[in-house]
């Protein structure tokens, strides 16, 4: 698992689509987070303590970045033979998956990270509420280990990393949408019950709320588990086929 | 080491592998021969557990490879059809790789090292693997199979996009692993399977049709009484004198010089003296032989022949009356895998393929 990890951060950094997205991905969080203090003057006069826009705007972000992330995970693997070399090495699916999974999500990790520096200058010009901080990036975290786990699930249907992304986005923009029809009027109450169970917006919010339960944890956790699940059982179908 | 039992691979869409077994012992390199789609990369995929099958066994140093996948790869170097490379990895950093990725322990650079240098991509070390052309990228391939000192290799195809020069490295090497280690080759290019495997297994359509010594196949090719003569002189005077000679069967011409007034020619001789009496009886016609050698069956040809003789064994299944058929097969069975019948046919005709009746005018256009 430490050896497929590695190659697979590494892999990142060692062609220009990793630095590009970083600076993508950094770009959009400076906007945001002028788009914060800017609020912050305008409406109260002086720097607020939160980064809501910059929260705000992280599930639709990840929607998007994730899956250009995920995608070549297992789809370039197919596609240049190099998963005859794994699945040949003395290492088991299981192993291999979450070798992948952990590579993607640092990767995810280090974009995260570099927003640090936001709070670093809220902490020097303000006195920010650490603890809210805190929660926010744990229901960030949370919320990309799920889709890069789903990310990782959609590369492993196909052969093309192309094909992945396109699945990955729409699929995560539907859910994003998604609350919004959830409790519409018009549907019915089981139906909206069952619907919000996909609603993944609704668990993220809850990271928000003054009280904390453990629904959103074991929400993101067991998905996230589920899913790299399924990453193994496909791989291991293909080899039955 | 190896040993495989009535293995069997269904795809949905056929079958790839049908009931095939043999065994492989330490220290034996053996070559898998047969047309394409035969279904000798879905066997070494088998083999390094790549995929699974659908019956059989297969066993090496007595694990089974479904029930003891980390035991079995540990023991297995793998060189797929395609070197699974990644292209934006440079050639150290992917050897590297692959070390970590078998779990190798040891010098990692020092062994490294060598192994780079016994391939002969030492120079390419820091070059990324997508600049490579295609016989560097097969030599990291072969490479990345050799790390860990493997007790088996498996290669398929290794010497592919290989130049005249390395192609003949490689073959020096895999004779040298094949001292101490197992290898099971896979190659359409005959000579070399011949020059150096010990044993050739030859595949047709899923079944094993011929396994032998590559000097035993040639042998089952049957008896070759053919000359190849080169020969100086008047193309008439040639043609008169061949056939005036009770010892020669038929002949050709397979090419000849006008100008130099040299001709190739390919007799078919009947005695044991034959070469000697053609001999004689150029020199007293006043027409001098260049060369005068007994023709040699190749491994294409006994290829031609198996893979033919089969084929032939089908068809004439298939042209026997219905009534008759319906005697010979059980109809409860499945059609295509009608039968014993077959099976016997096949068998009788690698034993004694001199026996199976292929035309003499086909035999002598090989």
């Amino acid at each position: 698992m430490k050896a497929i990890f590695k190659r697979e951060f590494k892999s990142y950094f060692t062609s220009a689509g990793g630095y590009l997205f970083l600076g993508i991905f950094l770009l959009a969080m400076g906007i945001s987070f002028v788009g914060d203090i800017s609020k912050s003057f305008t409406y109260y006069q002086y720097p607020t303590t939160a980064m809501k826009t910059l929260f705000r705007s992280m599930p639709l972000l990840l929607s998007i970045m994730i899956p250009l992330i995920t995608m070549g995970s297992f789809a370039d693997e197919k596609k240049h033979k190099t998963d005859q070399l794994l699945l040949t090495s003395p290492n088991s699916v299981t192993s291999i998956v979450f070798g992948k999974f952990f590579g993607s999500f640092s990767f995810v990790a280090v974009c995260l990270a570099t927003t640090l520096l936001y709070v670093a200058v809220f902490c020097i010009y303000g006195t920010p509420n650490l603890m809210l901080t805190v929660l926010a990036y744990l229901a960030v975290i949370l919320m990309a280990a799920l889709y890069t786990a789903i990310g990782i699930f959609f590369s492993s249907l196909t052969e093309s990393s192309l094909i992945a992304a396109i699945i990955g986005v729409v699929t995560f923009a539907v859910l994003y949408f998604f609350g919004g029809f959830v409790n519409l009027p018009v549907l019915p109450k089981v139906v909206s019950n069952v619907l919000s169970v996909v609603d993944i917006t609704k668990y993220y919010n809850m990271f928000y709320s003054e009280l904390l339960s453990p629904q959103p944890f074991v929400y993101f956790i067991s998905l996230t588990g589920l899913f790299l699940f399924l990453t193994v059982r496909v791989i291991e179908a293909r080899r039955w086929k | 080491m190896i040993e495989i039992s009535n293995l069997t691979k269904k795809y949905h869409t056929g079958i790839a592998v049908d009931g095939i077994s043999f065994s492989v012992d330490k220290g034996e390199i053996v070559g898998l021969l047969g047309p394409n789609g035969a279904g000798k990369s879905t066997t070494m995929n088998i083999l390094t557990g790549y995929l699974s099958y659908t019956e059989g066994s297969v066993k090496i140093d007595g694990l089974e490879v479904v029930d003891h996948p980390k035991a079995v790869k540990k023991k297995i170097g793998y060189l797929p059809e395609q070197p699974p490379l990644y292209p934006n990895m440079t050639v150290y950093d992917y050897l590297k790789f692959v070390y970590e990725l078998k779990k190798v322990k040891g010098n990692k650079k020092e062994e490294l090292e060598t192994l780079m240098e016994t391939v002969n991509i030492s120079d390419m070390k820091s070059r990324l693997i997508k600049n490579l052309s295609k016989g560097y990228k097969q030599r990291v391939g072969l490479a990345a199979a050799m790390i860990g000192d493997p007790e088996i290799l498996i290669l398929d195809e290794p010497t592919v996009g290989l130049d005249p020069v390395q192609i003949i490295e490689i073959r020096n090497l895999i004779k040298e692993l094949g001292q101490n280690k197992t290898v099971i080759l896979n190659s359409h290019i005959l000579p070399e399977v011949s020059a150096i495997c010990d044993r050739i297994i030859i595949i047709n359509k899923g079944k094993i049709i011929a396994s032998d010594t590559p000097a035993n196949l040639t042998k089952m090719a049957g008896e070759d009484n053919r000359l190849h003569i080169i020969v100086n002189g008047n193309l008439d005077d040639i043609k008169a004198l061949l056939n005036r000679t009770d010892e020669v069967v038929n002949f050709e011409v397979e090419c000849t010089d006008e100008e130099q007034m040299v001709h190739q020619l390919l007799v078919g001789v009947a005695g044991e003296d034959a070469s000697a009496v053609l001999f004689r009886a150029f020199e007293e016609q006043g027409l001098v032989i260049r060369s005068l050698a007994p023709h040699e069956v190749s491994l294409e040809e006994v290829f031609v022949k198996l893979v033919s003789s089969e084929e032939q064994a089908e068809e004439a299944l298939e042209k026997i009356p219905e009534e008759q058929f319906e005697d010979m097969v059980d109809f409860t069975q499945e059609d295509d895998e009608i039968p014993f019948v077959a099976e016997e046919t096949e068998e009788e005709m690698i034993k004694t393929p001199e026996e199976t009746e292929i035309p003499d005018d086909e035999n002598g256009e090989v």
